[in-house]
């Protein structure tokens, strides 16, 4: 079935309303970041540098592969390695 | 590639993990620190999957320069019998994939870029993507934004037949951005968003599903054996046809405390694709520091779906003026209809040999997923076993 014209016509709009706020969420996100932070200095991230604190550890290749297989989602990992500041 | 060889080829792995040590030893002055790791893990299902995957991966790192590399490479040897395969007489089946990426990233301060590319491979389907990183630094590193793109393109086929005669082909696009936050001297917060856009054919070659008259559709039953399936379908079965484009969209939070003697890792992730996939996913492991090299943990994870919106148990088949008429969009891959599992296990890790910076660590792993599928032909719930084995070795 054709689109009616004012489906036709809804859709840009609606793109650049999703667009305006997918921005305005990423922004809201970034500021919470900046003032949600604990600004904790280098020497004081022991804690934070442990080796049990690194996404990567007790990570097996396997497991994450039985994971993807047994469940329809995909996606929303987490890809930040640097930010505990030990490095 | 028999069991046997991938067994020895994983023992093999293990003894270069031991080569490598000593010659790194050698230059001492280095301030490039390794890991390296050697993995095997098995998995069985109650419905007769059975997978041996043994892998090899190193991560090379110099902080004072800032840049990162890493590479891994895993075998899935996989043999099924499963109730879709016995249910269309189909023999039972072996296949060997072979999975590869290497990464890169460069961060001489407070912005850094990399670049990563991974392969997979099987008799029947290949798939190859490659992506570009981004990452900011704000607030003198307490906040980290990190931000990719990605390509993919996956080529389905059928074994035996050359992908010049018959193949589907997918083109994947991601674009993701995660955020971690320092909130304390022992507590990040990491929100992480991914969207991909899916254009191409995701069906399987190989599933076929039963049809039913519209009267008798409705009574059968979840799970129904593949003989009452049989007995109540109509003849002949149809091919699976999925939508040709797909948007996911996925969001999570990574919440990670470190206590004076455990940490606890706290994962959970919201998704909704185009198709009318809903899920949400909760991992949690929770370290405890047994000994000052001994670490433990519980594992948890469960994930709770709505199906697609095409998703049905039954299809209906109507014949009229002698052709069939069917759904646009059907599927039979049960991980596209509403289900929930719930997974449990213990892992452990033991530091041996010298202390810091030289240590070898023996991580082990178990984990039982009950999976429970409430509108699926064939089964009704699943079990499922994971164990692991890895041997790592860091060293500078």
């Amino acid at each position: 079935m054709a689109p009616s014209l004012r489906t036709v016509a809804e859709r840009p709009a609606r793109r650049a309303q999703t667009l305006r706020g997918a921005r305005a969420a990423a922004l809201a996100i970034l500021a919470f970041g900046v003032v949600a932070c604990g600004h904790v200095a280098p020497y004081q991230r022991a804690k934070l540098a442990h080796q049990t604190m690194d996404p990567d550890d007790a990570h097996s290749l396997g497991q994450e592969h039985m994971q993807a297989v047994q469940e329809g989602a995909i996606g929303g990992g987490v890809s930040a390695t640097s930010g505990c500041g030990c490095n | 590639m028999t069991r046997r060889r991938l067994l020895g080829s994983a023992v093999v792995s293990v003894l270069v993990l031991g080569a490598g040590e000593r010659e790194a030893s050698a230059d001492g002055a280095s301030s490039v620190s390794w890991q390296t790791n050697g993995d095997t893990s098995v998995y069985v299902d109650s419905d007769a999957v059975s997978a041996i995957t043994p892998s090899l991966s190193a991560k090379a790192e110099d902080p004072l320069a800032g840049w990162t590399a890493n590479g891994s490479y895993l075998v899935d040897i996989i043999s099924a019998a499963s109730v879709d395969i016995v249910s269309t007489a189909s023999p039972h089946w072996q296949e060997v994939r072979h999975a590869a990426n290497v990464g890169f990233k460069y961060e001489p301060g407070t912005m850094g870029g990399g670049a990563n590319a991974s392969v997979s491979s099987e008799p029947d389907f290949i798939s190859v993507t490659g992506g570009l990183t981004g990452s900011f630094d704000f607030e003198r590193k307490n906040v980290t934004l990190d931000v990719g793109a990605s390509y993919g393109h996956d080529r389905a086929g059928r074994s035996g037949t050359p992908f010049s005669v018959y193949a589907l082909d997918l083109d994947r696009y991601s674009l993701a951005a995660s955020l971690e936050i320092v909130l304390d001297r022992a507590t990040t917060f990491t929100p992480a968003f991914e969207l991909a856009l899916e254009f191409g054919r995701q069906e399987k070659p190989y599933r076929y599903l039963p049809l039913f008259s519209a009267s008798v559709a409705p009574t059968v039953p979840v799970g129904a054996s593949g003989d009452l399936v049989n007995s109540l379908r109509e003849p002949g079965r149809v091919a699976e046809n999925l939508p040709d484009n797909r948007q996911r969209y996925a969001a999570s939070g990574r919440l990670a405390h470190r206590f004076s003697g455990s940490t606890l890792i706290l994962n959970d992730r919201l998704y909704a694709d185009s198709w009318g996939l809903v899920s949400t996913t909760t991992d949690m492991r929770w370290v405890l520091d047994v000994g000052r090299r001994f670490f433990l943990w519980p594992h948890f994870r469960a994930n709770l779906q709505r199906g697609v919106n095409f998703w049905q148990r039954a299809y209906v088949g109507q014949t009229a003026n002698g052709s069939v008429d069917v759904p646009v969009y059907r599927a039979g891959d049960r991980e596209l209809g509403p289900l929930y599992s719930i997974g449990f296990g213990p892992g452990a890790r033991f530091d041996l040999g010298s202390s810091d910076p030289e240590t070898w660590s023996l991580v082990i792993q178990a984990e039982g997923t009950y999976t429970r599928f409430e509108n699926a032909l064939f089964i009704d719930h699943r079990w499922a076993w994971f164990g692991g084995v890895g041997l790592e070795r860091r060293f500078e």
